[in-house]
């Protein structure tokens, strides 16, 4: 009884909620492609979890995300029922790193992704709401950045800092937080030219108020598109720095490593140029589907920012 | 009548790229406490740059060069608006003065029910009262289960400190900590209660059902109640309303001049009406002061406007009404460029009457009749 009062007041509490969500589980069952990106990344995200039980390390060893060897032996070896994806050179176990690399992908592209984007708000929402002598220090700032081609400033400071997984990272938010800013930004300008801004000024609302509470979550729905499409860009980036041994080391389970790993091997034998494809297919079937899930998803997203479009 | 608000020699300027845009030059205005104040004029004639003088946010290049607006409080203390500090304002704004916005589409935030930006309002200036009553009402005694006992006497704590100091370090703490600062929802539930409470007042049907939806789920007329309702949330002094009907159709309009009049009896508040409609002036005030290119230059009572008008400019605007039968009329010329203002009286392009002195020399205010004040050459 008094359960039944509880779910009753929560289901009134959380209506107007319900009713959006409702909203847009149908705008995005109208897309299916929005669907196969969800489903692709839902798929990415069981792999990661359940990792430990799909690719179980070796009993005592030392790093997960080190991949597993069997032997020294220079020349990758096809699929068998041992090593499922085959070996690369060096005898590392493909299937582990492709399972493993879902996780070091993952957290390459959360942790970029999401400190660029919340640099980007702060820097980018202050100076759009400001204005002024600080919107020209930040903007001149966004412009030095630019002005430089950005793989081969990240590359400058991965060298600076020394090459690893870390550092690419570290790099590549250095680099990348200036396409938020001025997205942000420009959100932020036109906002808060909107009445209900002034409005909630009026109202007495705090200048961090204003902010926080109404021009910044009119402002987010494009950046929310943008950051999902770079999950994926993002995790190629790396990708490459690590083909160029720039990024995670020799052995780590990372997909670019895994190609960087097939580089001698990609061409093949004079007699079966083919002979050696699952060194860098299978590792790069992973990427693709990978960022074709998130580009995808950010689909999705356009979905559900369409019916905020339509509040205006 | 006691003053409210008085409005002493404004000069609001915009430093643009063009040049100084002299916005306002030397309003002297002051509204009686219960009164109904029509400021007529055309677009750019200065009107909604008063208003938002009133309450500090002209917004930049703006600046406020000159002049004082001395407000009389709820607590009745007399205070300058234009030098108090942002802290001070805030208090002020939306608890003292508030402002209904031309646009009733563009005032309300899309991402928030009507419910949630009313509580908004409410939470922000009345937290102090709903503690209180939440304390009274709910946390009065404290028994039950020993789990929900602690719960309840924590919540009990929180409100008290909430009372006593919003701002205190322990509250501050509690409130970061997550499940411990699901107290807030309490307050959050207590204040939408009042939103609906308050939408009640707005004559609106069903306003458990309205604070649960979207502005865009609401037709323009409800959302004007929408925003007059978070506008007379606190029970402010003095209600500025910017065109407030400008963009409804006909029935809707006399729907709303209807309700803010009950309204205003209602919860005792003083209006600034601004509009260029002078059949809603004629409607709604009970005296008007006539703007043009940023000075007023005619301020009486609503019906000596209409039957005495003494300024060539508000002849020539009651003139423009149009009427069945009757030729239409518009003024000749245009409004001028503020940039670089004509020379003594504003009008005096545009002007009739023009003599001499009226290029040279501004016009000073005087009193022609009890209540009635011109600035024009004609009368002084």
């Amino acid at each position: 009884m008094v359960l039944r009062v509880r779910f009753e007041s929560f289901k009134k509490e959380a209506g107007p909620t319900i009713r959006e969500l409702k909203f847009i589980v149908k705008r995005i069952r109208k897309s299916p492609l929005s669907i196969v990106g969800i489903i692709i990344i839902l798929t990415f995200v069981a792999i990661a979890i359940l990792a430990p039980i799909l690719a179980p390390p070796p009993e005592g060893w030392y790093d997960p995300y080190m991949i597993p060897r069997d032997g020294f032996s220079v020349t990758p070896r096809p699929p068998s029922p041992e090593h499922l994806f085959g070996t690369a050179e060096g005898q590392y176990d493909i299937y582990y790193g492709c399972i493993w690399g879902t996780r070091t992908a993952f957290r390459v592209g959360l942790i970029v992704v999401g400190c660029t984007v919340l640099m980007g708000i702060a820097i980018g929402s202050i100076s759009g709401y400001y204005g002024g002598k600080i919107d020209e220090i930040f903007m001149r700032l966004t412009d030095v950045i630019y002005a430089f081609p950005g793989i081969v400033l990240v590359m400058v400071l991965v060298v600076i800092l020394g090459p690893s997984l870390e550092s690419v990272m570290m790099a590549i938010i250095l680099v990348g937080w200036p396409t938020y800013a001025r997205l942000v930004r420009g959100e932020v300008l036109r906002i808060k030219q909107e009445d209900f801004v002034e409005a909630a000024k009026a109202m007495g609302c705090s200048d961090f108020r204003v902010i926080v509470r109404h021009v910044l979550p009119n402002a987010i729905f494009p950046l929310l598109a943008v950051a999902t499409l770079d999950m994926g860009s993002i995790v190629l980036t790396v990708a490459a720095f690590s083909f160029l041994g720039l990024g995670a080391p020799i052995g780590y389970a990372d997909w670019g490593q895994m190609i960087a790993l097939s580089r001698n091997w990609i061409i093949g034998t004079p007699a079966n140029p083919y002979e050696y494809w699952y060194t860098f297919i299978i590792p790069g079937i992973f990427i693709f589907t990978f960022v074709l899930g998130w580009g995808l998803l950010g689909d999705a997203f356009r979905d559900i920012l369409d019916p905020m479009l339509r509040r205006r | 009548m006691e003053e409210i608000l008085n409005i002493k020699n404004l000069v609001v300027r915009f430093y643009t790229y063009e040049g100084v845009v002299k916005a306002i030059e030397g309003v002297n205005l002051s509204l009686k406490k219960g009164e109904t104040l029509g400021l007529v004029g055309e677009t750019g004639s200065g009107k909604s740059v008063t208003s938002l003088s009133i309450l500090a946010l002209v917004p930049p290049p703006g600046k406020v060069e000159d002049g004082e607006i001395f407000f009389k409080c709820k607590d009745g203390r007399k205070l300058n608006l234009l030098k108090l500090g942002e802290k001070e304002l805030m208090h002020i704004r939306g608890n003292e003065i508030s402002m209904v916005f031309q646009e009733p589409g563009a005032a309300l935030n899309p991402l928030y029910t009507i419910g949630e930006q009313i509580a908004e309002a409410i939470i922000l200036h009345r937290r102090k009262e709903l503690c209180r009553k939440i304390l009274e009402k709910e946390l009065r005694s404290v028994n039950g289960l020993p789990f929900k006992k602690l719960l309840l006497r924590f919540e009990k704590w929180a409100y008290k400190k909430l009372l006593e100091d919003p701002n205190s370090l322990s509250l501050k703490i509690v409130s970061k900590i997550p499940l411990l600062n699901l107290y807030s929802r309490r307050l959050k539930k207590y204040a939408k209660k009042e939103a609906v409470k308050i939408l009640r007042d707005m004559r609106i049907a069903d306003p458990e059902r309205v604070a649960d939806m979207y502005p865009h789920e609401l037709s323009g007329g409800m959302k004007q109640r929408a925003v007059i309702a978070m506008a007379l949330a606190c029970n402010p002094i003095l209600l500025i309303a910017d065109e407030p009907t400008t963009n409804l159709d006909v029935t809707v309009q006399a729907q709303i001049l209807n309700l803010i009049r009950e309204l205003k009896k209602q919860f005792d508040t003083t209006v600034l009406y601004i509009t260029h409609d002078l059949g809603v002036i004629a409607e709604m005030c009970n005296r008007v002061a006539v703007m043009y290119a940023g000075v007023i230059c005619e301020l009486a009572e609503v019906n000596r406007i209409f039957e005495k008008p003494l300024h060539p400019y508000t002849k020539a605007l009651l003139e423009c009404i149009p009427r069945p039968g009757k030729k239409f009329k518009s003024i000749k010329g245009e409004v001028p460029n503020l940039i670089n203002p004509p020379p003594g009286c504003r009008f005096h392009p545009r002007c009739p009457w023009a003599m001499e002195i009226c290029s040279k020399v501004t016009p000073k205010m005087v009193e022609v009749e009890k209540g009635h004040y011109v600035a024009c050459h004609l009368y002084g």
